[in-house]
């Protein structure tokens, strides 16, 4: 099989996956027991019949399930997400406004733990049980083990309101609420329009919470990469190449890094996709306004149609996520037959 | 193909997408920048208690929650009252002085039919809409016949009337199809607001379900003619006023008034104290003890109408050993008031019936207090000498006004385990929760009652045989007094006669052991900055914009 049959399959797989995905959250999400009339409409509005059949009509909740699965398919391939019945605007337009800001801080929190957590791994295989091993073991540990809302707090109490290094909650300085952005993606419109004060004052925001998300994922990183780095380590060929006479430092490069790198490109791949759907605490704390914060208000007032969007859209991510990944792995391991 | 490659494909892939997502390249603008109200910044983030460059002032707001909507026709979210009370006008309102007092706003004087079915309203000339265009009597019968028309969460409220007609340019007509003594407070909430007609029904605006205009009132400058015009409303993020500058009949001090969404109230907390933001809305009762005597940081306290209760089924089916009138009566007496009221804070305390202080017909704080010798006496009475147990429907993440439904049920699980009784604290999700709650199934749960407007009629609602009597499974057949009595109130006109039956209900509800018992209202507290001053509290809309002022 060549590669481009290998990339159809799993493009084809990707479609699969992502079907049954909207099957099984459209069901859980209309299974689940509660009632989206009383968690949208007051409780007086809940006891007047004519305003209750107003609403199941204008949302389709008078329709039995199997048509309302068809018609949000029908719309959905017509590029049609719904319309939330909590914000009352269309889901992609929701989508659109809040994507944007999760997306910059799920990319960054990504870069900082693959950064940090290739780095620590690296440097904790290479003085294995020595003082900096022990030292970044234990940050590591510390990343996986705080809760990221009690870290949020704490780092907005000691570098926001004690040593005023970065700004407090929220994308933006109030100077810039308010402002319209031709993308909404804050980095890039700073970057494009020539804006140096508003891609500082984006990026002071950013940093915290990118940190905060990034410390779990950071600390899993450097746990794996230590693991596989010694591994590697322990084989044959890396004796072989220490035996040749080669220095440390390219034993490292050249044979245990090239070799043991290997496994974590599956975990830098799949990160990306579970700091985007883990950012419901960091953005709750942080006031930020992005998806994690959309999709649990959309959860817990059964608002289906954002529920779907949102779901769809991060199983998305992550299929093609997958989908890299693989394509990766199949072309830097040649053991990987496609 | 070797690794560069790959890495220059995905590249170039993240860039496409994000190429793709570019909007229509019009550039990056501040907002109000044509209005030239650019702000000043010193540092990074500290700019938002300064002046702006034109010397404007601004004061920023945060608060927990979110509004889905904030158009008068759909809106109903207690907390969005403040931005519209200062966005939009209504015919009526109520006196900063004293909230149960209405008084004139668009409408200069009003006359009242014998038969109480027909109010005509004269409406002040000269007023206008941020669009410059005048209010007439046809602005108010658009916006009445939308809110009535769209069936959305406040539709109700439009129950009673029957037509609106504009009998003038500057004369409404109102006529109700029953006598409502409860109508001219109803007129007061922000549902009612008066907004340019014209520019709703040229963007979708209908009278019927099929209305759009929502979606355009949400996403562009509001059209109302209020001390104050929202100019960007950002639904879970922020919403922006500013001063509108040919407001008539209530105008504002400060110029921009930014209310952000800051969900997490230690968040609130430390931009307080940073000088971020000048109020914070939603700190608890121990936030505030801890921040209370920082220099910087001034505490002011108001009142609310909001009823906090236990609601135990009195149906058979449903209630089990709750629908026993001494065993209500034997739990009654093992809850510790003081206790939870000290939980709450903010000035709580127990008012003796449904209906809150500042209404008419409020009879006054409770007299009850614990005794746990009687509760036990009662429940050996009712033959539960050794206890029982029940389930109760809680909402964990629930805290209006900064009482915690959780908090409460715990305290109130003590109290009661002194007695015997075992409490389960059912943790349900609120779509969970309110479905149990409206199909009257639950066998009690812990609540609480903001009113729909302000008036003692609102909380007739609590009645055998109506809306939240029927939740507590207790139908109109099981008290037939009580169901006369509220028949009775809710179409008097008379106000001295209407207290009297208002205090009669009560007294009967705590003779037979209602389903209620009310262990407190709570207070309003909020945390300030002392830059801010003349700022006044309400119990209906939280905060007047309008009154707010900045120390130079």
């Amino acid at each position: 099989m060549n590669m481009f049959k290998y990339i159809a399959r799993r493009l084809v797989l990707a479609v699969v996956v992502m079907f049954g995905i909207s099957i099984i959250t459209f069901c859980i999400s209309h299974l689940v027991p509660g009632d989206p009339l009383a968690a949208n409409l007051g409780q007086t509005a809940m006891s007047d019949p004519e305003i209750v059949a107003a609403y199941e009509a204008k949302w389709g909740l008078d329709q039995p399930l199997p048509v309302q699965y068809i018609n949000y398919m029908k719309n959905l391939f017509q590029g049609d997400l719904g319309t939330s019945i909590r914000t009352k605007q269309p889901v992609l337009s929701d989508l659109a406004q809040y994507i944007p800001a999760t997306f910059e801080m799920a990319t960054l929190a990504t870069v900082i733990s693959i950064v940090f957590g290739l780095l620590f791994g690296l440097v904790s295989a290479a003085r294995h049980n020595k003082l900096p091993d022990h030292v970044l073991r234990v940050i590591s540990l510390m990343g996986i083990s705080i809760p990221a809302f009690w870290l949020s707090i704490l780092c907005l109490y000691f570098f926001y309101l004690k040593l005023g290094i970065v700004p407090g909650s929220g994308r933006v300085s109030a100077e810039w609420l308010g402002a319209s952005f031709p993308t909404g993606f804050l980095i890039f419109d700073a970057i494009t329009y020539g804006e140096p004060d508003l891609l500082r004052d984006a990026l002071s925001h950013l940093i915290l919470p990118s940190f905060v998300l990034a410390a779990s994922t950071m600390g899993i990183l450097t746990r794996t990469v230590r693991s596989s780095m010694l591994e590697a380590m322990q084989q044959d060929y890396v004796r072989t190449a220490r035996a040749k006479g080669l220095s440390e430092g390219r034993v490292l490069r050249h044979h245990v890094l090239k070799n043991g790198l290997i496994p974590s490109v599956t975990m830098f791949g799949l990160s990306y996709g579970s700091l985007l759907g883990g950012t419901v605490l960091v953005e709750t704390i942080f006031s930020y306004p992005g998806i994690g914060l959309y999709a649990y208000k959309a959860a817990s007032t059964l608002d289906f149609p954002a529920i779907m969007g949102t779901t769809l859209f991060i199983a998305a991510v992550n299929v093609l996520m997958n989908f890299f990944v693989d394509i990766i792995y199949a072309l830097i391991d040649p053991r990987i037959r496609y | 193909m070797s690794m560069k490659k790959v890495m220059a494909v995905l590249l170039a892939l993240a860039m496409t997408c994000s190429l793709a997502a570019c909007g229509n390249g019009e550039g990056i603008q501040k907002a109000g920048e044509t209005s030239s109200s650019e702000t000043a910044s010193t540092e990074s983030d500290g700019e938002t208690a300064e002046e702006t460059t034109t010397g404007q002032s601004q004061i920023v707001i945060g608060q927990s929650t979110t509004y889905t909507t904030l158009d008068p026709a759909y809106c109903y979210e207690w907390d969005a009252e403040m931005v519209l009370h200062a966005v939009y006008d209504t015919l009526v309102t109520t006196s900063p002085e004293d909230e149960s007092e209405i008084i004139p706003c668009i409408a200069s004087d009003w006359t009242i039919s014998d038969d109480n079915l027909t109010y005509v309203f004269t409406l002040n000339e000269g007023i206008t809409f941020t669009t410059g265009k005048e209010l007439t009597a046809d602005d108010v019968v658009y916006c009445f016949n939308r809110l009535k028309g769209v069936q959305g969460n406040p539709s109700f409220l439009m129950d009673t009337v029957e037509t609106v007609e504009a009998t003038g340019d500057y004369e409404v007509t109102l006529t109700l199809n029953t006598v409502n003594p409860a109508i001219l407070s109803i007129l007061t909430r922000s549902s009612f607001s008066i907004y340019d007609s014209e520019v709703a029904q040229a963007n979708g605006g209908t009278c019927d379900e099929s209305d759009t205009f929502q979606a355009y009132a949400d996403s562009n400058p509001s059209v109302g003619s209020g001390a104050y015009q929202i100019t960007t409303y950002t639904s879970g993020s922020e919403v922006i006023l500013e001063k509108f500058a040919d407001a008539q009949i209530k105008t504002g001090s400060v110029d921009k008034i930014i209310v952000r969404t800051i969900a997490d109230a230690n968040t609130q907390q430390m931009e307080l104290e940073a000088g971020d933001i000048d109020f914070a809305l939603d700190l608890t009762a121990d936030q505030v003890a801890v921040i209370e005597d920082e220099e910087n940081i001034q505490i002011v306290t108001g009142s609310t109408y909001d009823i906090f209760f236990l609601m135990m089924n009195v149906s058979e089916e449903y209630g089990e050993e709750l629908a026993d009138p001494t065993v209500r009566e034997a739990i009654k007496y093992a809850i510790d008031y003081e206790g939870l009221c000290e939980l709450a804070g903010n000035d709580a305390f127990v008012p003796s019936g449904i209906i809150p202080q500042g209404f008419l017909g409020y009879a006054g704080e409770s007299t009850v207090t614990r005794d746990v010798e009687k509760a036990k006496e009662l429940l050996a009475e009712a033959g539960y000498a050794d206890g029982f147990s029940f389930d109760c429907g809680v909402i964990p993440d629930m805290a209006p006004d900064g009482v915690s439904f959780m908090m409460c049920a715990e305290k109130i699980q003590s109290d009661l385990a002194e007695v015997g009784i075992t409490m389960n604290i059912i943790s349900q999700e609120a779509s969970v929760y309110l479905e149990a709650y409206r199909d009257g199934t639950q066998q009690a749960v812990i609540s609480q009652w903001g009113p729909d407007y302000y008036d003692p009629n609102n909380q007739l609602a609590f009645l055998p045989g109506n809306t939240v009597g029927l939740r507590a499974g207790w139908t109109a057949d099981m008290n037939e007094e009580l169901v006369a009595l509220g028949e009775q109130a809710a179409s008097e006109t008379d106000d001295s006669v209407r207290e009297e039956l208002l205090l009669q209900i009560q007294e009967v509800m705590e003779e037979e052991a209602s389903p209620y018992i009310v262990y407190l209202q709570a207070g309003r507290t909020l945390a300030v900055s002392t830059r801010v001053q003349n700022i006044i509290l309400s119990s209906a809309y939280v905060l007047d914009f309008t009154t707010l002022e900045v120390a130079e």
